[in-house]
């Protein structure tokens, strides 16, 4: 599974999206209600955990991240610097 | 006379290569300020301009300069959400009769096929016209309005509060000797320009010669990385709404930020509950605490209380005593005090009290009394419609609303405007909306004898009410529970929320 596939995977299992029409990689996630601020921690220990990378307040000034697709590129680039 | 404009100008006289104001993507010191709000001001009086402006732009630098620039342009500021609905807009103008929209290229695409017409931020700003700018400043006192800002109305129309210059000069004053900001204050703002809490942030920083920092929204969203953001900007001084402090309490993003920089922590718009107050007090004891309370009617806040000692889970915290240039009364339905631990509703008077509604006479009257304490003085006084008592300690306390009004997240809203809203969804006859406080959301109950999921009521109802007062939960009745003389039953839905009710 790739970098996305995963946080999907975990996204929808964790919030218990189950098959909702409305979710995707490039819903916002906030916006629309399938995660809530606390729900955003979750996301974030959850990264820093399984991918080993450390996200820092610059990165989610700089890089959006309401989308599962955001947070992917997110890790990607936080992978490659390591 | 003394305005806010004169506040700006003082301020760039006396600092005027200090950073005021900074963003994600630049910054702006006092002076700068100053002579884009005279250049925006110049270009509102070329278009002939005379009413208020909306100024429908994101929190930026660019926001702070139109609302000056109104007001160098003699008249007064209306903030809006960028992301308002344009149902919502359309309300607002239809009240308000603007003298223009202000807004950026990106947003002009949204007014398309509303009847409202949007002017450029970037159009207005050319050269200053210093003598026009002083005619039309020269004539406005300081009982004129400064801002109007839109709050929820329980019929569906938002109400327009008339701030005047006065109640926000005051109110500058009282942030500043209260909480001892200087030219040393960082302020890191958190809430929206659109709901009053904002001013404390905006005047109270630039009466000083401080620095305030437009934190991004986004980072509000993740809330374990704020701590970080506030150390990493050595920011001294922070109004956020509890909802936020309780998130970074949960989240744990205290541990491993002792924070020397900051000094105050300040928090308004709804309860503060001790659990979360007390992780922040163990977590930052070096830092003073003040829990504000004020509805948008008084200038932002008309009474504080500096925590001063530790709070049990089950104890209330007081919203304590009334800011200096204000008094705080509780009143009994016959307009006596109420007595000591006597519940009653609590009653503002003072500097801050708005200038009524906007366009609304009859409610303005209802809200908007004469003071019965001082029946032979022109003193005006505002009922908040909260119910509040005065303790032992002679503290007051906050003991809830008397109507359906709420307060969800620290944004204040009338139930009703959702229930109006929500019978715009098609195939829906009557509605409900009560807040389960225990859920910290919103349930809609709706009349209707088709199958509705909660994203798609919301899809409608995002284009009539902000997103704040989306509801979190939908219940589908095929009709509603009514009382005997046929209003909806309230007391009955509200009790089926502590039931177990299949959500939808």
């Amino acid at each position: 599974m790739n970098v996305l596939e995963q946080i999907e995977g975990y996204v929808q299992e964790h919030f218990e999206i189950g098959d909702d029409p409305d979710f995707n990689e490039d819903v916002n996630l906030f916006d629309e209600g399938f995660v809530d601020s606390l729900g955003a921690t979750e996301i974030v220990f959850f990264i820093e955990d399984h991918f080993g990378i450390q996200i820092t307040q610059k990165d989610i000034i700089l890089y959006p991240m309401n989308t599962i697709r955001e947070i992917a590129q997110v890790v990607e680039r936080k992978m490659a610097e390591k | 006379m003394n305005t806010a404009i004169r506040l700006l100008e003082q301020a760039a006289a006396r600092w005027p290569d200090k950073i005021a104001v900074e963003e994600e993507t630049g910054s702006i010191t006092y002076g700068a300020l100053l002579r884009r709000a005279q250049a925006i001001g110049t270009g509102l009086l070329a278009q002939g301009v005379s009413g208020p402006v909306i100024v429908y732009l994101p929190k930026s630098i660019d926001a702070l300069a139109a609302f000056f620039g109104a007001l160098c342009a003699g008249t007064a500021y209306v903030p809006v959400d960028a992301h308002i609905p344009m149902a919502r807009l359309g309300k607002i103008a239809e009240n308000l009769r603007p003298g223009c929209i202000v807004t950026h290229e990106d947003l002009l695409p949204n007014l398309e096929g509303t009847g409202l017409t949007g002017t450029l931020l970037s159009g207005l700003e050319g050269a200053i016209d210093g003598d026009a700018v002083a005619r039309a400043t020269a004539g406005v006192i300081d009982t004129d309005p400064i801002y109007i800002m839109y709050t929820s109305g329980s019929t569906g129309t938002p109400k327009g509060v008339t701030i005047p210059h006065r109640g926000i000069l005051d109110y500058a004053d009282w942030v500043v000797d209260t909480f001892g900001f200087d030219e040393t204050t960082v302020m890191a703002n958190q809430a929206p320009f659109y709901f009053d809490n904002s001013t404390f942030d905006i005047y109270g920083t630039l009466r000083c010669g401080g620095k305030l920092l437009l934190t991004p929204e986004t980072l509000f969203l993740f809330p374990l990385k704020l701590p970080e953001y506030l150390e990493a900007n050595e920011v001294t001084s922070i109004f956020w709404v509890p909802t936020v402090m309780m998130n970074v309490a949960n989240a744990g993003a205290l541990e491993g930020h002792p924070l020397p920089k900051l000094k105050n922590v300040a928090f308004c718009g709804e309860v503060m509950p001790n659990k979360q107050l007390n992780i922040w007090r163990r977590a930052l004891p070096h830092c003073a605490y003040a829990n504000l309370y004020g509805p948008t009617e008084i200038t932002d806040v008309c009474c504080y209380y500096k925590v001063d000692r530790a709070f049990a889970d089950h104890e209330s915290l007081p919203i304590g005593r009334a800011c200096e240039n204000m008094r705080a009364m509780v009143l009994m339905e016959e307009g006596r005090e109420a007595a000591v631990e006597e519940t009653g509703e609590l009653c503002i008077a003072g500097s801050g009290v708005a200038l009524g509604y906007w366009n609304a006479p009859e409610l303005t009257a209802r809200a908007f009394v004469q003071d019965p304490l001082r029946p032979h003085t022109a003193s005006r006084m505002y009922r908040t419609g909260d119910l509040a008592k005065v303790g032992q300690d002679g503290l007051l306390y906050f003991l809830g609303r008397r109507d359906s009004q709420i307060k969800l997240k620290g944004n204040r809203i009338e139930l009703g405007e959702i229930e109006t809203a929500a019978v715009c969804i098609p195939g829906v006859a009557n509605a409900c909306a009560l807040l389960d406080e225990a859920a910290g959301q919103i349930v809609l109950f709706a009349e209707s004898g088709e199958k509705l999921t909660l994203r798609q009521a919301n899809k409608v109802l995002k284009q009539y009410i902000p997103a704040y007062m989306l509801p979190g939960r939908l219940v589908v009745m095929e009709r509603l529970p009514h009382t005997a003389n046929d209003k909806i039953d309230r007391v009955r839905l509200r009790a089926s929320l502590t039931e177990e009710v299949a959500p939808c």
